[in-house]
């Protein structure tokens, strides 16, 4: 991968890391503040939800994964708020089911329905782009995908070696 | 067909100025040499003429052509059959520019068609008819053959060469995609890089889960480790005075009290789970006191004295909970 040589402190993705790596720690720490001997798969799921949470919030609303993800995070909240806490896949497949624009055809017809739904269904947000713009929301995901998982290394790492 | 390529790799030497030609013809021999499909001799005439007027035009940078109207009602017949059959087999490419400054023609060969790859600045479209375009806009025009000049069929090659840019993009992201070529393909690997990325997260945080409990006492210790392996040349002299006074106490915490500390572990997991209270006082509570002072006064004795903001970060670190801890690292975060 290319390298950037700016001066690292505006390099755009070491002050991702850098973000999420504050907003992933602090999630943790909460996450021991509250209930120390947490049974391991709560603690689990936890940890994946923050660290989702704080890689969409570290990269802001600026594009529409993160922003798709920040809506599922206050929809799971509200809905959790009104009703019992219980999963929320109502709301997020009726959001599915409105956004539901596809491509231009001729693409599907090129690329194959089934590569650029499964695209869809990777990336958050994915269900109501077209693909042109899907695609550009797939590099910058992967990106920043690349950087969650750096940084958590190096946090893995770091409690590995102490 | 073969005169023509003949003539056209002719031509090119005299011209070596007009770099945008060459890139026509440099296209139009290899599109020559390797679809040989249609016997279109009348309308290579007709576009070698056009090239060779082009060609001889005059020596600025942009090219200008000045084409006699052709027979549309026969090319637009013809273009119609051949639409159906859209792959890129012949081009005839005239790359004509227009800038504010000169007068530019779009050139249209009598078979060839006018594809619009418009600036982003520009949306406007120009007509299948050959017309002098002579608004102050920029507008590339790239003729090829074979296809229609509506601003249907133009329209969604701009955007199908708009994805195949990203496309372009995604294979130098995605490890091991220049080996595949084709979308079909390269789409099936940016998926398999992407489902793997996201296992990869979801291993990563299976491991910190299981890592957890023993992550309240090196948690800031942290911040100093990883942000210099972020932002790696940062100027500050203080700042690594600040990152050596860190790793000088992260051995030496364990180093005096260590059996201590194991035995706040099992009491801190043992105890029921206070709320809005961190973990952190109750080993500090059941550690030594005299331990941690001695940890201090070591610390402040082999150290050259740090920077104050540091200095006020790391006593809070021993004395108090997490939350103001973090709090302070973050201050020292953004003072970066």
């Amino acid at each position: 991968m290319k390298t950037d040589h700016k001066n690292p402190t505006t390099n755009p993705n070491s002050m991702i890391k850098t973000r999420f790596a504050v907003r992933f720690l602090h999630d943790m720490k909460k996450l021991n503040k509250k209930t120390p001997p947490s049974p391991y798969r709560r603690r689990f799921h936890t940890i994946r939800a923050a660290a989702c949470a704080s890689m969409s919030s570290a990269v802001g609303p600026r594009r529409a994964w993160s922003r798709a993800i920040l809506r599922k995070i206050r929809a799971r909240t509200l809905h959790d708020y009104i009703i019992n806490k219980s999963r929320n896949h109502r709301l997020i497949t009726r959001r599915k089911s409105v956004g539901l624009l596809r491509g231009n055809p001729r693409d599907q017809e090129e690329v194959g329905f089934r590569q650029e739904d499964d695209l869809r269904g990777l990336v958050p947000g994915g269900e109501g782009m077209g693909f042109c713009r899907l695609l550009s929301e797939t590099v910058h995901y992967i990106k920043c995908l690349r950087a969650q998982v750096q940084v958590m290394t190096n946090i893995l790492d770091h409690y590995n070696s102490t | 067909m073969l005169r023509f390529a003949q003539s056209s790799s002719a031509s090119p030497a005299n011209h070596m100025d007009l770099s945008v030609l060459e890139r026509q013809r440099a296209q139009l021999q290899r599109l020559y040499h390797h679809h040989h499909q249609q016997s279109w001799h009348d309308q290579e005439k007709d576009c070698f003429d056009l090239l060779s007027v082009v060609s001889n035009s005059n020596d600025s940078s942009r090219t200008q052509a000045v084409v006699p109207k052709p027979d549309h009602q026969q090319c637009n017949s013809s273009l119609a059959n051949r639409e159906a059959n859209n792959v890129k087999k012949r081009k005839a490419e005239f790359d004509v520019e227009e800038d504010g400054k000169e007068k530019g023609v779009v050139a249209e060969e009598e078979k060839s068609e006018i594809t619009m790859k418009t600036e982003r600045e520009n949306s406007s479209n120009t007509c299948s008819k050959v017309s002098e375009v002579q608004k102050p806009d920029y507008i590339h025009v790239r003729a090829r053959r074979g296809q229609a000049t509506d601003s249907h069929s133009l329209a969604e090659r701009a955007r199908r060469e708009k994805i195949s840019k990203k496309m372009k993009c995604l294979q130098d992201l995605v490890p091991g995609c220049y080996k595949v070529t084709g979308k079909a393909g390269m789409l099936d690997e940016i998926i398999n890089y992407v489902q793997s990325l996201q296992k990869q997260v979801e291993f990563l945080s299976m491991k910190l889960a299981a890592v957890n409990p023993r992550l309240d006492f090196s948690i800031d210790n942290i911040f100093a480790k990883e942000i210099p392996a972020y932002i790696a040349s940062l100027p500050a002299a203080q700042f690594e005075a600040a990152n050596s006074t860190c790793l000088q106490y992260n051995p030496m915490q364990p180093g005096p009290s260590n059996c201590g500390v194991d035995i706040a572990m099992d009491r801190s997991q043992m105890l029921p789970p206070r709320p809005g209270t961190s973990s952190l006082p109750i080993p500090e509570a059941f550690l030594d006191s005299s331990c941690i002072s001695i940890s201090l006064c070591t610390l402040s004795r082999t150290n050259s004295p740090p920077p104050p903001a540091f200095k006020m970060a790391r006593t809070i670190i021993i004395l108090s909970n997490i939350a103001a801890a973090a709090a302070e690292a973050f201050f020292f975060v953004d003072n970066l």
